[in-house]
């Protein structure tokens, strides 16, 4: 794939109308490259519709990808400022990794640009680190720990711990959740031996040894990515999934996990696959737009492809809102602004740009007629976006005190 | 929980767990510096571009196992390669440099590595990907009472034999004592009838061919991407190190000493886990530097 | 023209350039120049104890990283404005130069490098483990660059420009600083050492003590261009103390040239400036470029660029004087800080 090549994507004249730009920074090597692949492929659907049917403004819309190769802070930051300042980008959508999108939050004052995260979950995006510049349409940790929980809540188990990504991501994931089970659920018992590998570790035997010594009832993991899928096969090997109760994991196995493991996703486990299963919701619009991305891709939509599609039609609206690119005019057009979106609807609130969506939690299963996956997320549940919301005044607040989330209580590193 | 409490919570079964997957650590560890250490020995080349020659490997292994289906097959042919590969490293690149200063030799085979990386990008792109181990392997079996991975267990038994094999190699055979011969004394080797050109590029092949073992080895046990090579060569780095360097033995208790850290590590004080490594490099390099089975310098 | 002339002219000069730099270049390029300023400083550092005194560290990303680390604690705390959290960035890496120093200067060789590297290592694994106050693998994200107050004038450092021109003066400054070093008897006397390790001991110079001083200044600057580069990048992650930071420095000395002072900053521009032009042509594949320069740079012009420039300038001078010109010391082909195996 052409990681920093230019995308122009029709054939149509335009003329003298200038082209929108639109920087996508996403991770197109490294552990999850493959969320960078599917976050590219759902901007560039979007792009091609928007482009066909006479471009935004009448101007056309124009992608530059750049490479935050998963990992790294102070690359990130680099392409940020090369796809501002070098390039000329209007507006920016990126980030799959938590660690890059908060080391660029920050700067986004400096390049006076638009943001929209459409994947990574921190919640400390929205909140303690938040600026104007800065979106997400995309469901945070908290929002996917309310849901998990509610779930978890009704389960027999009582004896919990994790295994995530040691960064800001895995501890907010699972302290989210934490945070919700144990409101929900006052005997849970939060487990001090957890099990907090590196992003990128690639060797879990002592990890879930460990773990696996000390008797969970239940065991949630926001490992993701490549990370999730090479865990599965070590964990497999160790029976994990059968000596443990219940294991929940709410990005690990979305779409990309599905394709690298078919046959061997584990059975019986919980996950949100990141905020979107393609069968969910059962409407004419979902399945519709999974067709078309069928055909125009050969594969099943990811997650971050349905939530990069959804983020470039939001800069659609809003620019069509505002009448024009000006960042201060489409900030205040975004804000608020609703989507119906393929799967769910979607409204940015306006105090923390943070979407407030439902989230769906399911269970995985046989499915040896879906091709080529074998496996799929059934018996879905979906929670309402306004009930998992995090309250407005607690997000003000953490704002306001900065430092770290509350929820950190609950990361144990022994 | 305490130390002391999760060491008197510890059952012998655990015990026996965590020491196999130090030893799985451990061979993976040997199998890398055995073939680093073995060049430095004779060429006095501290390869930079070894782990990136694992990484080519694993992403050869990963080609070999997509195409044909075949674990097996990739175990024969892309060490086979490699060994090429090294072969053609030693007789193009590192032939030239014999006789410059350290830093030179340094710079060379990093930039190798930065060849290698690029190659590998132009090939196979920059997604990361993973292999399956042959399903002749796959599941558990038990160990003193506890179900331990088939896959670790071969992984350990395997790089076990081909520890064996190459102290035999080395000590019993006519072309190892040769070897030995040149590492210890170029010119009366030479003068004693040995091909030692022809020795170098043996060896550089062999030692890329434990590499390339490695990478089809250790394939099933981690993500191949771009990056699996920066943390692999300082940890082989590390080994060859505190084992003393030039040392094929010293590698091995090297291994079997960081491997058995970073298993307990993970037990006991994962904190640290990531600093002991190289907190015995450290103080071997300050007691003693030429590592616990280096030869005494000057 | 005399030495101290033609010195202050160059001075002169490159201060003027530096001056202009904001006046011609849009945005991007004055972040890129700010970055190519940050590394030549990084890499003179490094470059007085290997070229100069001829020790390869392979683990000045411990003091890279220190540095940026402590500056940007020191940002985000609100301790201390920006030359606040310079000079505590500049004397922590020089306090971690002494600790590790007094180690390391006592081996040789490829043992030395081996003992700097697992420093290196061991602080990038703290930076990675200790998140309650390095912010772990996610590094400390969002460092302030809090306005400058300047006799009483206030200096908003938020822009590119104000920032440019805080790292060229320090940097211009830090330059100097090590030229004094490096000309001074001080930096006779490392030169001596490189050269012949056992006659400089032999002739009174305290051998240990004075490698230990070359590291211990090494090290601050090393801090400093550290404690520059984390308001830069308005970060501080593990990947500033990674070894392959330490393989940067290396690698733009010796392409630059390790014996001329100035070698490594022409490596860091010539660096810095083909991965930009490579990666705008070639999109992702720079490094395969880079890598058969690194490779053709080793079998052929291992005195480095400004070595090569400098040779061919001398030998265009001696066909130029009949009566031959002395062999500057510089130029010897023994670009080889260890004399050889």
């Amino acid at each position: 794939m052409a990681a920093g090549g230019s995308f122009f994507s029709t054939r149509r004249a335009w003329g003298a109308a200038p082209p929108i730009k639109v920087g996508l920074i996403m991770s197109f090597s490294g552990v999850v490259a493959a969320w960078g692949a599917a976050g590219r492929m759902g901007a560039f659907m979007a792009a091609d519709e928007i482009n066909q049917a006479g471009g935004v403004l009448g101007r056309p819309l124009e992608f530059k990808l750049e490479d935050d190769t998963s990992t790294n802070a102070a690359i990130a930051v680099q392409k940020a400022r090369k796809l501002v300042f070098d390039w000329g980008a209007d507006f920016l959508i990126g980030f799959n990794s938590s660690g890059t999108a908060l080391a660029v939050v920050p700067i986004l004052p400096e390049l006076k640009r638009i943001l929209i995260v459409p994947c990574a979950a921190s919640p400390r995006i929205t909140t303690e680190v938040w600026n104007k510049y800065c979106f997400r349409n995309h469901v945070h940790s908290n929002q996917k720990g309310a849901a998990g929980a509610a779930i978890a809540a009704t389960l027999p188990y009582t004896k919990w711990t994790v295994i995530g990504p040691d960064y800001a991501y895995g501890h907010d994931s699972w302290g989210a959740f934490a945070t919700h089970l144990v409101q929900k659920k006052p005997s849970v018992q939060i487990m001090s031996t957890q099990a907090w590998p590196k992003f990128a570790a690639g060797a879990y035997d002592s990890y879930i040894t460990r773990i696996l010594d000390a008797k969970p009832e239940a065991v949630y993991s926001p490992l993701w990515g490549d990370d999730f899928v090479t865990f599965v096969k070590q964990a497999n090997r160790h029976d994990f999934f059968k000596k443990v109760g219940a294991f929940f994991t709410p990005a690990g196995l979305a779409m990309d996990a599905f394709y690298a493991l078919r046959k061997e996703v584990p059975k019986g486990i919980y996950t949100c696959a990141h905020g979107y299963w393609f069968e969910h919701p059962d409407t004419a619009r979902n399945k519709k737009w999974v067709e078309a991305f069928v055909s125009k891709w050969g594969e099943l939509p990811h997650v971050t492809a349905h939530e990069t599609y959804s983020a470039v039609y939001y800069l659609k609206a809003a620019i069509e809102k505002a009448g024009t690119t000006d960042t201060e005019a489409v900030i205040i057009a975004l804000e608020g602004l609703e989507q119906d979106s393929p799967s769910y609807r979607k409204v940015i609130r306006k105090e923390d740009h943070q979407v407030i969506t439902d989230v769906p939690w399911g269970k995985t299963q046989d499915a040896p007629g879906l091709i080529p996956i074998e496996s799929r997320v059934g018996d879905i549940v979906l929670a309402k976006g306004e009930e998992v919301a995090e309250p407005l005044d607690q997000v003000l607040k953490r704002r306001k005190e900065g430092g770290t989330p509350p929820w950190m209580q609950y990361i144990i590193k022994s | 929980m305490s130390i002391a409490e999760d060491i008197a919570m510890m059952r012998a079964d655990s015990f026996v767990a965590y020491v196999l997957n130090g030893l799985v650590q451990a061979s993976c560890l040997f199998l890398l510096a055995s073939g680093l250490t073995l060049i430095f020995g004779v060429l006095r080349i501290l390869n930079f571009a070894h782990a990136a020659l694992f990484m080519l490997a694993a992403y050869l292994a990963a080609q070999v196992i997509t195409s044909t289906g075949s674990f097996w097959l990739a175990l024969v042919l892309v060490p086979a390669v490699m060994a090429l590969v090294g072969a053609a490293l030693e007789r193009a690149l590192l032939r030239r440099v014999y006789d410059v200063p350290v830093p030179y030799q340094l710079l060379l085979t990093f930039g190798v590595i930065l060849v290698i990386k690029d190659l590998i990008k132009l090939t196979w792109g920059t997604a990361s990907r993973t292999i399956a181990e042959p399903p002749a392997l796959r599941g558990a079996t038990s160990v003193l009472g506890r179900d331990y991975p088939l896959y670790n267990l071969f992984y350990i038994a395997i790089i076990a034999v081909v520890a064996v094999g190459l102290w035999v190699f080395l000590h019993h055979t006519q072309f190892g004592k040769r070897i030995q011969a040149a590492a210890a004394d170029r010119e009366m080797a030479s003068a004693m009838g040995i091909n030692v050109p022809g020795i170098y590029t043996a060896v550089c092949a062999a030692g890329t061919a434990l590499a390339a073992l490695l990478g089809v080895f250790h394939g099933p046990m981690m993500n191949i991407h771009l990056d699996v090579d920066h943390q692999y060569i300082v940890e082989a780095f590390a080994v060859v190190v505190i084992g003393g360097l030039g040392s094929v033995p010293g590698a091995l208790v090297g291994s079997l000493l960081v491997g058995m850290l970073d298993s307990f590590g993970i037990l006991l004080i994962p904190r640290f886990q990531m600093a002991f490594i190289y907190m015995v490099m450290a103080a071997v390099l300050i007691v003693r530097p030429q590592g616990l089975f280096g030869p005494r310098e000057g | 023209m005399p030495p101290a002339r033609r010195a202050a002219l160059g001075l002169f000069l490159s201060a003027g350039a530096l001056a202009l730099v904001p006046l011609l270049a849009s945005p991007f390029r004055l972040l890129f120049v700010t970055e190519i300023l940050i590394f030549s400083l990084y890499a003179l550092a490094f470059n007085l104890l290997f070229g100069i005194t001829g020790l390869l560290s392979f683990g000045h990303s411990a003091y890279y990283g220190v540095g940026g680390y402590v500056a940007a604690l020191a940002l985000i705390h609100g301790w201390t404005g920006l030359p606040g959290a310079l000079i505590l960035g500049m004397g922590a890496a020089a306090l971690t130069g002494l600790l590790i120093g007094y180690f390391c200067v006592r081996l040789d060789e490829i043992y030395f490098a081996m003992l700097t590297l697992a420093f290196s290592q061991m602080l990038f694994a703290i930076a990675w483990q200790w998140t309650e106050v390095t912010g772990g693998s996610d590094g400390i994200l969002g460092v302030p660059r809090p306005p400058l107050r300047l006799f009483g004038a206030t200096v908003d450092l938020e822009s590119p420009a104000a920032f440019y021109g805080l790292v060229a003066v320090v940097v211009f400054g830090a330059v100097l600083v090590l030229w004094t070093v490096v000309t001074s008897p001080f930096g006779e006397a490392l030169r001596a050492i490189r050269e012949n390790p056992e006659r400089a001991a032999f002739i009174g110079i305290p051998l240990r003590r004075y490698r230990l001083a070359a590291f211990v200044l090494s090290a601050a600057f090393a801090g400093l261009a550290g404690a520059l580069v984390a308001p830069f990048g308005r970060t501080a992650s593990p990947e500033l103390l990674f070894w392959t930071k330490s393989a940067e420095p290396v690698l733009m000395s010796l392409l630059g040239g390790i014996k001329v002072f100035l070698g490594p900053l022409v490596g860091v521009v010539v660096y810095l400036w083909l991965r930009d032009l490579i990666s705008s042509y070639l999109v992702d594949y720079w490094m395969l470029v880079m890598g058969g320069v690194v490779i053709a740079l080793v079998l052929f012009f291992r005195g480095g660029i400004a070595g090569a420039a400098q040779g061919w300038w001398a030998a265009r001078l001696r066909r130029v004087a009949t009566d031959g010109v002395p062999r500057d010391e510089r130029l010897d082909e023994g670009v080889r800080p260890y004399g050889g195996r």
